[in-house]
């Protein structure tokens, strides 16, 4: 927690309200067709889901449960159920619309205008969780019949990626709606109140500050994670899952009336927290401020990774040339990536995209930039000189800047011009002058003609002379996403810790049957 | 008082700083009963699924003389894979076989006495599984209280080396690999580490130090998501905690020291003595107090900075909230603090 993150909650608490604590939104707002709000709950001590809800936010919300998640069958009959909702959502290629003339499925483009704006809402980490611990449980299903199995897997490959997603730095498809409301807002409240949605979007609501304060405090009784509140578990749903057990097991048809009884006291509860998700997307909509102007960059990258990470799989997977061997190395395995180099380049892609939302989102955000200035990633100051540059077009800066703020930045040290990014060069020389300011050189690069306006001028003209301009670190973004590309040579540098082990072998499947079963075991018998 | 101490041990280390707190888990006063008494409604309580599926899943471990269990801890190399035997001091109520608390103590010191003494092929035949191993806090902190060790493997080498045992801890939550929570995976350990710490008083306590000896690193027994199948976390180094326990048992001894002339045997007074001393809210109050909300309310009275976030209250130092807002409002700063608050707040 920053300094400012600190005075900001000291601010939300003089004011009585939430305080925004950016000047833009980091992630884009679209049409309500782009998004699916999904809540789930489950059985406390469980893990995999009891209930969820799922619909666009301008729709009413579908609901599926189980009523004894503890049985495996049941429980895997549910999952295929709500499957669709999910693998329509992040675009599987078997529930796409269907390929134009004369395509198949496993040839077609991806839809990248499709499924790039794509959301998912959540209300909160444990339900983002809950996407884990369903691919845990399915992606890796063995039994049952094969078209269910075929289907619980695909959305446990799905919910897997989805998982992976929302762990990726800057990503904006899978939204923690109590997360994205605290990147939004300061809050008057200890980090740990912060975690409940309902206390957030209380706060967010009208009323002074002591009126906020009760409302928030009456909210947070409520419970908003996938475990329900034990006493509601007590007195809603115990005795009814019990008796739809007893009827069960005595296949009284009295235990379809009990499955529907608990089935209603489970959506009151789905349908509190997609209600709560679906107010915070509502909030979220209706802020004032304006989406990041950078952002297209990060959303091109995010549809990188939905095609490379998650669809080409996928889409591969439906080719019937392919064995299910082959098949099998095309889907993640939820606990491991078995090889090292893979791991290294996925560590490199979340690196680059950790840089690429700094680089382009801070140009878009004062607050951001404020900050970066703070950090002393950059530097603000009036030029008071303008001198020919290195090479022919280049120009040379000399700015007095006042030597009390931060500043990270060395000689050698790229920056770029705030408000004309592509306007950057290097710094030539940090000195402080005799009267105690700090003058850096900066050596400008060439512009295009095209370039040249009234309000910019070309970099070598007198004109900037008393201008007050701010310059900012100019990241290099790309170098983590080449060196993620390195990291699969095994003769490059690293090799030795990235190739050190060897692959695991595949295990064979024989192409052909073996025999009739009675032949195998007579032979076996020697 | 409720001789099983480990819940109100956790009681007092998750906020040692606060007077009532201490007061309530070293003389044994429920803060739900002195919630209540100030007419609050603490949503106490577990889930009934949620303890049925406790019971289970460590049911499962210890069934068949554990044998789902040594698979786990041989398949992570936290047992070698010719161990063999398995103690059962579980209590009944849990599926094994001691009638008490008091009894599986007995049993777990009888274990330790002749593990300590034996010799040649007893001593190699030693069980190198106990369940449910039952230890007691020293005399002067909680009136000797008692509490089981969920698991405790046992390396039995022939003489004069010594025999090794390793705490294990057992939690129902499932393990997600590098995802799996954090703060659950830090009071699992805490929990490991007090037990290292008390059983290795415990054997240096009955003078078997040199035969018997606790190792600083411990294991966690999670489960697999979605199953009953046990996920093991072996090579759980347990020092800094086991050092935590020790800290925590002084300065719970000091505090029983100072409290020790203030016993007191009625509930109501011993409620009023606990609602009288003095509380200092934290974040960390919310998860464990029942009179967290009351104390919050008399910090945000009070203008303390830790109402917002001990983060915060860290940040601001001597200031209370009254003093900062004004300072941010353009109050001239009277002291070196001030001063420098409102250099780091302009």
């Amino acid at each position: 927690m920053s300094a400012n993150d600190l005075l900001d909650r000291l601010r939300a608490w003089d004011e009585g309200r939430p305080v925004p604590t950016t000047a833009a939104l980091p992630f884009p707002r679209v049409p309500d067709a782009q998004r699916l709000v999904v809540a789930f709950v489950r059985m406390a001590g469980e893990s995999s889901p009891w209930g969820v809800a799922a619909g666009a936010p301008d729709a009413k919300p579908r609901f599926y449960t189980v009523p004894e998640p503890r049985n495996a069958d049941l429980h895997a009959a549910f999952v295929e159920s709500f499957s669709a909702e999910i693998l329509a959502h992040v675009g599987h290629p078997e529930h796409l619309p269907p390929p134009a003339q004369g395509e198949s499925a496993t040839e077609r483009p991806f839809p990248r205008e499709l499924l790039a704006s794509r959301q998912l809402w959540m209300p909160g980490s444990t339900h983002v969780e809950m996407l884990h611990l369903l691919d845990f449980r399915y992606t890796l299903a063995m039994t049952g019949e094969e078209q269910r199995l075929k289907r619980v897997r695909a959305l446990g490959r799905a919910c897997g990626w989805l998982f992976r997603e929302s762990t990726r730095p800057g990503q904006v498809r899978v939204h923690d709606a109590t997360a994205r409301l605290r990147q939004l807002y300061a809050f008057p409240a200890e980090t740990v109140r912060q975690q409940h949605l309902g206390y957030l979007l209380a706060w967010l609501g009208s009323g002074d500050r002591d009126a906020r304060l009760a409302a928030a405090a009456r909210a947070e009784k409520l419970s908003v994670g996938v475990t329900m509140h034990p006493e509601y578990e007590r007195s809603a749903l115990l005795a009814r899952l019990e008796d739809f057990n007893a009827r069960r097991r005595a296949n009284d048809l009295g235990a379809f009336a009990k499955a529907t009884e608990i089935h209603d006291a489970l959506v009151s509860e789905l349908d509190r927290r997609w209600k709560l998700t679906v107010e915070a997307i509502r909030a979220v909509d209706a802020d004032p401020r304006p989406d990041n102007p950078l952002l297209p960059q990060v959303v091109a990258l995010g549809a990188n990774e939905c095609q490379f990470q998650y669809w080409a799989h996928e889409q591969r997977a439906l080719r019937a040339d392919l064995s299910p061997e082959e098949k099998k190395r095309l889907g993640s395995h939820p606990e491991t990536d078995f090889s090292p180099p893979r791991a290294a380049s996925r560590y490199f892609a979340h690196l680059h995209a950790f840089e690429t939302a700094n680089a382009e989102l801070v140009h878009g955000d004062e607050v951001l930039l404020e900050r970066a200035l703070d950090a002393g990633n950059g530097f603000s100051g009036t030029v008071t000189a303008v001198a020919p540059g290195s090479k022919k077009g280049r120009a040379q800066w000399t700015l007095e800047t006042s030597s009390d703020d931060a500043l990270r930045l060395r000689e050698e040290s790229k920056v770029c011009l705030i408000g004309a990014r592509k306007r950057g060069g290097s710094i030539v020389s940090v000195n402080t002058t005799p009267e105690g300011k700090r003058e850096i050189v900066v050596d400008l690069r060439g512009v295009a003609k095209k370039e040249v306006t009234a309000a910019l001028p070309d970099p070598t003209s007198a004109a900037w002379v008393g201008r007050r301009v701010r310059f900012l670190d100019d990241a290099v973004v790309g170098l983590s996403l080449s060196k993620g590309m390195k990291v699969w040579n095994a003769e490059g540098p690293g090799s030795w810790l990235t190739h050190a082990a060897p692959r695991p072998e595949a295990t064979e499947i024989p192409k052909e049957p073996v025999g009739d079963p009675l032949s195998v075991v007579k032979a076996l018998e020697g | 008082m409720k001789r099983d101490v480990r819940r109100r041990l956790e009681q007092f280390a998750s906020n040692p700083r606060c007077d009532a707190n201490v007061r309530s888990a070293l003389h044994g006063v429920s803060m739900e009963a002195v919630a209540r008494s100030v007419g609050l409604d603490p949503q106490v309580g577990q889930s009934p699924f949620a303890l049925l599926r406790g019971q289970q899943f460590e049911r499962g471990l210890f069934d068949d003389d554990a044998a789902r269990l040594r698979r786990a801890l041989i398949e992570r190399k936290v047992l070698p894979g010719n161990a063999t035997g398995f103690l059962d001091l579980r209590l009944k109520a849990q599926g094994g076989p001691e009638a008490s608390l008091q009894s599986a103590r007995e049993s777990f010191q009888t274990f330790l006495k002749s593990a300590a003494k034996a010799t040649g092929e007893a001593r190699l035949g030693l069980p190198t599984l106990v369940a449910g191993p039952v230890l007691t806090t020293p005399a002067n902190i909680l009136g000797e209280g008692l509490f089981a060790i969920d698991v405790l493997t046992v390396y039995p080498n022939p003489k004069p080396a010594p025999i090794f045992f390793r705490v294990g801890e057992v939690k129902v939550y499932p393990d997600r690999g590098g995802f799996t929570d954090g703060g659950e995976l830090a009071g699992a350990r805490a929990q490991a580490g007090l037990y290292v710490h008390v059983l290795k008083g415990e054997v240096t306590a009955l003078g078997l130090d040199r035969e018997l000896v606790v190792l600083d690193d411990g294991f966690l027994v999670l489960a697999r998501p979605g199953s009953n199948q046990p996920s093991v976390r072996g090579g759980e180094d347990l020092r800094h905690q086991a050092e935590r326990a020790r800290t925590m048992f002084a300065r719970a001894a000091a505090h029983a020291l100072t409290l020790a002339d203030d016993v007191i045997e009625d509930e109501g007074e011993a409620i009023a003595a606990v609602l009288a001393a003095p509380t200092h809210y934290g974040d960390g109050c919310l998860s464990f107090c029942e009179l967290a909300d009351r104390c919050r309310a008399e910090a945000i009275a009070k203008g303390l900075p830790s109402a917002l976030g001990e983060d915060l209250a860290r940040f601001l130092g001597p200031l209370d909230l009254h003093r900062a807002l004004a300072l941010l409002h353009g109050a001239p700063a009277t002291n070196p603090a001030e001063e420098d608050f409102v250099r780091r707040a302009t």
